[in-house]
C-alpha cells in the first residue's frame, strides 16, 4: 500500500516517526524504509535528498560518537557527504534485500560513518612513519580514489618486487611488518623473538634491505614518475 | 646497468616511499572488513578475509573498533532532542467554532489565537473557499528569523499541505478540503501543534 503514497506524505511520516523515536515513544518503521527503498532500488534522486535531509543530523552524530574523528579535523559537511556517498555507492537494488528493515539501513549507514573514518586514518597513516597521534597532523591525501588504486595494483606489485629482494623469512618479516604495518624494529621484535637475535639485530636486517632496494634498478624504476 | 648514485632516493626517502606505497596493501579495505563483520559479504570474500584476519593484528584492532563503535547507542545532538519537543498550543479567543464559519455566512468571528509560551499563533478563512491564512509571533525572536520555517496541515488521512512563513510571519494554505486537521509549526527549539483545527 505504501508503493502508492506520494514521496511527500511518506517523508513526513517518516519524520514523526522518527521523533517519536528520538522521544522514547513506540514508531512505525514502514514509512522511512519505503523512502530508502525508493532511493535505492528506484534511484530516485527526490527520495534520497528525503533520506540525506532525514538522517543528516543523525550521520553527525554518529561521527562525533568516533573514536577516530577527533584525530581528523574536517568539516560535518565532509563527513556527511562522504558517508552518503558510500552508502548510495555501496548499496543497489541488488542489495536491498539483503537489508531486511530500517534498523539494518540505518547500522549499515553507520557502518558507512565508519569506513570514510578509518579510510582516513589509513591514508594519513600510509603518508608517515609515525604515532598514531600524529596522524592527524599528516597532509590529507590528494583522494582516497588515488589510494586506493595505489593501494591495489601497485602495491601487490612492488610487493612481489620487494619479495625478490629479500634473502629470509627474517628479511621477509622485517619489510612486510615495517612498510605494510608501519611496526618499529623493537615492536618487529616483540612479535617475533623467534627470528632475530635483539632489537638491534631488526634494525641491522632493515638498514641491510633498505640499501638492496635502494641500489635496485626494478625498484627505481617503480619510482620513477 | 645500476643507477647513477646521485640519481637515487636516500635510505629515508626510500623509506618513507616504501610505507607510503605498500601501508595495509594487503589488508581488505575499513568497509570490506565491516561487511564481513555485518555478515554482508559471499561466502568466498568472506572466508578470504576471515583467513586474513586472523593472522592481522591491525585489522582485528580495527574490527574491536567497528564493534565498540556499532554497539553504541545513538547519541543525537540537543538540536535534535529539541526539535522533537512537542508543544500544544492552547486556543485563546474566540472559543472553538469552524474555521471557515464566516464564508458560509456565519455572523460569528472567524479568527482564532492561539499560544503556547512565547509563540502566538492567529488563523483565520482567507477570501476563498479551502483557504487559510495565519501569523506567526514569537515574542523571543523577531519576524525574519522565521522566514521559511515550514506550517503544516495535517488531514486525518492523506497528504498534509505545506506552507513557508514569509518574512513577516504570513502563512497561507489553499484547496483545504473540509474536515479536521492538526496544524504543525516547526521552530528552532520545538514543534508547535494546534490540534483538532475543524474546517468545515
Amino acid at each position: 500500500m505504501l508503493r502508492q503514497v506520494p514521496l511527500g506524505e511518506l517523508a513526513h511520516r517518516c519524520r514523526e516517526e522518527t521523533l517519536r523515536f528520538v522521544r522514547g515513544e513506540s514508531r512505525d518503521d514502514a514509512y522511512c524504509f519505503e523512502v530508502f527503498a525508493r532511493a535505492v532500488v528506484a534511484r530516485d534522486d527526490e527520495a534520497w535528498a528525503a533520506i540525506v535531509a532525514q538522517y543528516r543530523g543523525m550521520v553527525l552524530a554518529y561521527v562525533s560518537q568516533h573514536s577516530a574523528a577527533a584525530a581528523i579535523r574536517e568539516s560535518d559537511e565532509y563527513w556527511i557527504n562522504r558517508a552518503f556517498q558510500r552508502f548510495w555507492t555501496a548499496v543497489g537494488a541488488d542489495r536491498f534485500g539483503q537489508f531486511p528493515d530500517l534498523p539494518a539501513l540505518l547500522k549499515y549507514l553507520k557502518l558507512c560513518v565508519h569506513s570514510v573514518l578509518m579510510d582516513e586514518v589509513r591514508t594519513r597513516r600510509a603518508r608517515t612513519s609515525t604515532s598514531l597521534e600524529e596522524v592527524a597532523e599528516a597532509a590529507a591525501p590528494a583522494s582516497n580514489t588515488e589510494r586506493s588504486v595505489l593501494g591495489a595494483l601497485v602495491g601487490e606489485q612492488l610487493w612481489a618486487a620487494v619479495l625478490r629482494h629479500v634473502q629470509d623469512d627474517a628479511e621477509r618479516e622485517v619489510a612486510h611488518l615495517s612498510f605494510a604495518r608501519d611496526l618499529k624494529p623493537a615492536e618487529i621484535f616483540d612479535r617475533h623473538p623467534q627470528l632475530f637475535d635483539s632489537v638491534a639485530d631488526v634494525y641491522r636486517i632493515k638498514r641491510n634491505l633498505i640499501e638492496r632496494l635502494r641500489r635496485s634498478p626494478e625498484i627505481r624504476d617503480f619510482l620513477a614518475p | 646497468m645500476q643507477p647513477p648514485e646521485a640519481d637515487r632516493p636516500d635510505d629515508n626517502q626510500l623509506q618513507a616511499w616504501l610505507h607510503r606505497s605498500l601501508y595495509r596493501f594487503d589488508c581488505p579495505s575499513p568497509h570490506a572488513l565491516g561487511e564481513y563483520d555485518l555478515d554482508l559479504l559471499p561466502p568466498e570474500q568472506r572466508t578470504q578475509i576471515a583467513a586474513h584476519v586472523v593472522d592481522c593484528d591491525e585489522c582485528r584492532t580495527e574490527l574491536t573498533t567497528l564493534r565498540a563503535f556499532l554497539s553504541q547507542p545513538i547519541e543525537l545532538p540537543d538540536s535534535v532532542f529539541a526539535r522533537a519537543r512537542r508543544l500544544v498550543a492552547t486556543l485563546m479567543a474566540p472559543a472553538p467554532r469552524p474555521v471557515y464559519g464566516g464564508l458560509r455566512g456565519n455572523a460569528e468571528p472567524t479568527v482564532r489565537v492561539y499560544e503556547i509560551e512565547d509563540v502566538t499563533i492567529t488563523v483565520d478563512a482567507g477570501d476563498s473557499a479551502g483557504s487559510l491564512i495565519g501569523l506567526v509571533m514569537v515574542t523571543s525572536s523577531p519576524p525574519e528569523q522565521l522566514l521559511g520555517r515550514q506550517v503544516r496541515l495535517l488531514p486525518a488521512a492523506g497528504p498534509p499541505l505545506v506552507a513557508e512563513l514569509d518574512d513577516i510571519g504570513n502563512f497561507e494554505f489553499a484547496g483545504a478540503a473540509a474536515g479536521e486537521y492538526v496544524l504543525e509549526l516547526e521552530l528552532p527549539e520545538s514543534l508547535i501543534v494546534i490540534e483538532a483545527l475543524r474546517v468545515d
